[in-house]
């Protein structure tokens, strides 16, 4: 898959840090971050990302209510949105599913499985 | 297993710096849950954020494999989820056990920072937070997770809470049965569409009705069809939202909430709050104070090279003024001046970071003292926005923290002994902050019992630090009370008191340039003033020459100038001194006391810089003074190792290295040499 902008979004900037890391492959992208949802909005009304990953757990506007903002839009609908949380139970990742999500990742998560996901988002 | 490539130094480095930020706020919050648990009214944004900050720093450590900590968060989120789903009630018991969370938890950092002894207290404390979990009052799975309604559909929690806050926007609950082809892998399951159907609403939960599941040896992916119960929220009718869907409204059935209404806990999120925050996002990069410190080194090699063309602009305007060239070049070495001095006050205030960050340390702290000592401390916060250099906030934290603890455990008394003096049963320590001309100020004022001048007389005396005859006056108690090893404790405490008294503070300030004073009244309180300058890496300096040497001396410690001749410095006990306005000022050569140097070379009139160290003025004989500049400083530790009486070196414009002196160094090698009781003309500042 063709990556040119990437949008992070985890309240903890460490996270973000670590997953910007992990995508060391996909390197010649752009990498924005947002904190929680509310500037993740801005972000992506400024430019929409090709891919986006994002926290559940985040202060001001949590990951689920930020996919289902996202999905509302129907220019949206398809925008890769993977999941990176450490909420892991069947419960969690059908509630990441319902709202929107394209892919969803636990953490601790290995940098191959991002990159694995990566490619198959592109198929 | 977490990658190996994530333990790279640099991401380790700023997982430490955030959860120390989170560590942090959990001890206020922590507080403030205190404070405020026994009134019924907690603010869930106070338990929200305590979750989302364990939470947090489990996903960190698990990135990072550091068990310990990944183990201990995940406990301790736990019990902040039982207070979310409201579950248990905060109690006392479980204040303790997250406050020794928070404890273990910056233990188990310092051993990953390689700060730490290697012996992480986290198990103990995952033992304990365990206890609680378990313990009394636990409910296991009550609450909203296992609320069952009318309908039959078990509510998972997060449709229960949605349930719950449907009414108030304008939704209702709906159950659905609908049939689909075997689309079961979450991936291809067309909620959205879904979701469209519901008009304004959203979809809760989707669970397969269990009879409708095939065997699983019969499974066939492309016949088997299977009923799923779907619990939605919707704002349409149920013939419109069969419509949508095309299937029978019949399938639709209105949701009863029955009892699972009234044990949804409150997790609404606060949309004022979501309003508020949208606007207020703060841009902030966070860069290493190292990064910081080599660009504070070369702004200050920019203001030395600056120095420099001044010195040789000078006499070239005097000689060539009238020469075109030259004025010009003035003129432009004027403005790099101006812009120098504009790139030097930013810098220094990159490293500038409000007082705040040093003072949030201490309310725990004080608690835990005021707890163990079965006192009440109140403590209280004044200029708590004064910024200073982060440095200069790293160093003196530990001072800070031991004089915090001399109030609460010498100062405050016990609450009876406070009502049976007229006080109020609950002591007072007042941390502030705030600016003096180039210096900063931090007073620790506590409204205890004062410092019992009889008491440090009489254990003085007792120690032979001064004998029966001498009176204790300002300076000799400043003195006392400071020096090494003193302290009045009659018991040795587990608090402070173990003698090590406020000489490690002295010395300290010393180092950083500052100076300590103490203000005190007996039953009525103490008083210490810490002045500081603003910043460690430049300071103002009189440079002195001596035995053909060039010092540098902070202008801080300079009281005044004095000319005198040879003749008025005289020998009385074996000590130079001089008169000064009536008073005698202990003299000395800053060559000889420094070792470099004798007095052979000096001619017939010098200059005596006046000092002033701890409780002590010391008149520097020097041979001339070479004007005041600004220097930055450099460490000299590192190079050389500790030289008693140089504080630091700096480069001058031409090159030349000038050792900085340590006033206090030096007031200390003279009064080390001199009878104590020879020094003289000192005071309490």
């Amino acid at each position: 898959m063709q990556l040119e902008d990437v949008l992070i979004v985890d309240d903890s900037k460490t996270m973000r840090m670590l997953v910007s890391f992990a995508l060391g492959k996909y390197w010649g992208c752009q990498i924005r971050e947002a904190a929680n949802g509310v500037e993740a909005l801005e972000r992506v009304s400024e430019r929409v990302p090709d891919l986006m990953v994002v926290d559940i757990n985040m202060p001001e506007m949590n990951g689920l209510e930020l996919i289902r903002t996202i999905r509302k839009d129907p220019d949206k609908k398809d925008l890769p949105i993977v999941v990176l949380t450490t909420e892991g139970s069947d419960e969690d990742i059908r509630k990441g599913m319902l709202a929107g999500a394209t892919e969803y990742l636990v953490k601790p998560f290995q940098p191959q499985k991002l990159h694995s996901i990566i490619d198959r988002l592109g198929d | 297993m977490a990658p190996e490539e994530f333990n790279d130094a640099g991401l380790v480095q700023e997982f430490l710096v955030e959860a120390d930020e989170y560590l942090r706020a959990l001890d206020d919050d922590l507080l403030t849950l205190e404070r405020v648990y026994g009134t019924g009214d907690v603010p869930e944004d106070l338990i929200e954020n305590m979750f989302r900050a364990t939470h947090t720093i489990k996903g960190l450590a698990a990135m990072f494999d550091f068990d310990d900590v990944k183990d201990l968060s995940h406990v301790m989120e736990s019990v902040f989820q039982t207070f979310r789903k409201g579950e248990r009630a905060v109690d006392e018991a479980c204040l303790e056990v997250l406050f020794a969370g928070v404890d273990a938890l910056r233990d188990a950092m310092a051993v990953v920072s390689g700060e730490g002894s290697g012996e992480s207290s986290a198990h103990e404390a995952i033992d304990a937070v365990t206890v609680w979990l378990e313990g009394e009052g636990a409910t296991g799975a009550t609450g909203a997770a296992g609320a069952v309604n009318a309908a039959g559909a078990d509510l998972g929690e997060y449709a229960a809470t949605r349930i719950a806050e449907a009414a108030a926007e304008g939704l209702r609950a709906v159950r659905l049965e609908l049939r689909w082809g075997i689309e079961l892998r979450l991936g291809t399951l067309k909620v959205a569409s879904l979701e469209r159907a519901l008009g304004r609403g959203e979809v809760l939960q989707i669970r397969p009705v269990i009879d409708t599941l095939p065997d699983i040896d019969r499974v066939d992916s492309e016949k088997t069809d299977v009923t799923f119960e779907v619990v939605a929220l919707s704002d349409l009718s149920d013939g419109e939202i069969g419509d949508q869907l095309g299937v029978s409204a019949s399938a639709i059935h209105a949701f009863e909430m029955g009892d699972a209404e009234t044990a949804v806990c409150r997790l609404a999120p606060d949309a004022t709050a979501v309003a508020n925050a949208s606007g207020g996002t703060q841009h902030i990069v966070r860069v290493d104070i190292e990064r910081l410190d080599s660009l504070m080194d070369l702004t200050g090699e920019i203001v030395t090279a600056r120095t420099r063309l001044e010195e040789l602009l000078g006499p070239m305007k005097a000689a060539h003024r009238k020469e075109e060239g030259v004025q010009e070049v003035a003129a432009a070495a004027k403005d790099l001046s101006r812009l120098v001095d504009g790139l030097q006050d930013q810098v220094m205030r990159l490293r500038m970071v409000p007082v705040k960050q040093l003072f949030s340390k201490f309310p725990r702290t004080v608690r835990d003292l005021a707890r163990r000592s079965g006192k009440e401390i109140q403590l209280t916060f004044e200029g708590e926005e004064t910024e200073l250099d982060k440095r200069l906030i790293e160093q003196i934290e530990d001072s800070l923290l031991h004089m915090v603890r001399n109030a609460c455990d010498h100062g405050i008394e016990s609450p009876e002994e406070r009502v049976a003096a007229g006080k109020p049963p609950q002591g007072t320590v007042a941390l502030a902050a705030g600016h003096e001309g180039n210096h900063i100020v931090i007073e620790i004022r506590d409204d205890g019992k004062g410092l019992d001048v009889g008491a440090i007389w009489s254990k003085a005396v007792e120690q032979g630090r001064i004998s029966e005859e001498q009176e204790l006056d300002d300076t000799l108690l400043v003195d006392t009370i400071m020096n090494s090893g003193f302290s009045t404790a009659e018991t040795i405490t587990d608090i402070s008191g173990r003698g090590v008294g406020l000489d490690v503070v002295r010395k300290k300030l010393s180092e950083l340039g500052g100076t300590i004073t103490f203000e005190t009244e007996f039953r009525a309180g103490t008083t210490f003033k810490l002045r500081l300058p603003l910043t460690l890496a430049i300071m103002s300096a009189l440079l002195v020459r001596e035995a053909d040497r060039t010092f540098a001396v902070p202008i801080a410690s300079v009281s005044e100038v004095l000319r005198v001749g040879r003749k008025e410095i005289r020998t009385i006990r074996g000590s130079s001194v001089m008169d000064v306005r009536g008073q005698a000022l202990t003299v000395a050569d800053l060559a000889e006391v420094l070792g470099v140097g004798d007095e052979a070379s000096r001619g017939d009139t010098s200059f005596v810089v006046v000092v002033s160290g701890i409780g002590h003025q010391l008149g520097l004989v020097v041979d001339s003074l070479h004007g005041q500049q600004q220097v930055v400083v450099k460490s000299l530790e590192e190079a050389l190792g500790q030289t008693d009486g140089i504080g630091g070196a700096t480069i001058l414009g031409d090159g030349s290295v000038v050792p900085i002196i340590d006033v206090d160094g030096v007031v200390d090698l003279v009064a080390g040499r001199s009878p104590r009781g020879n020094v003289v003309g000192g005071g309490v500042r």
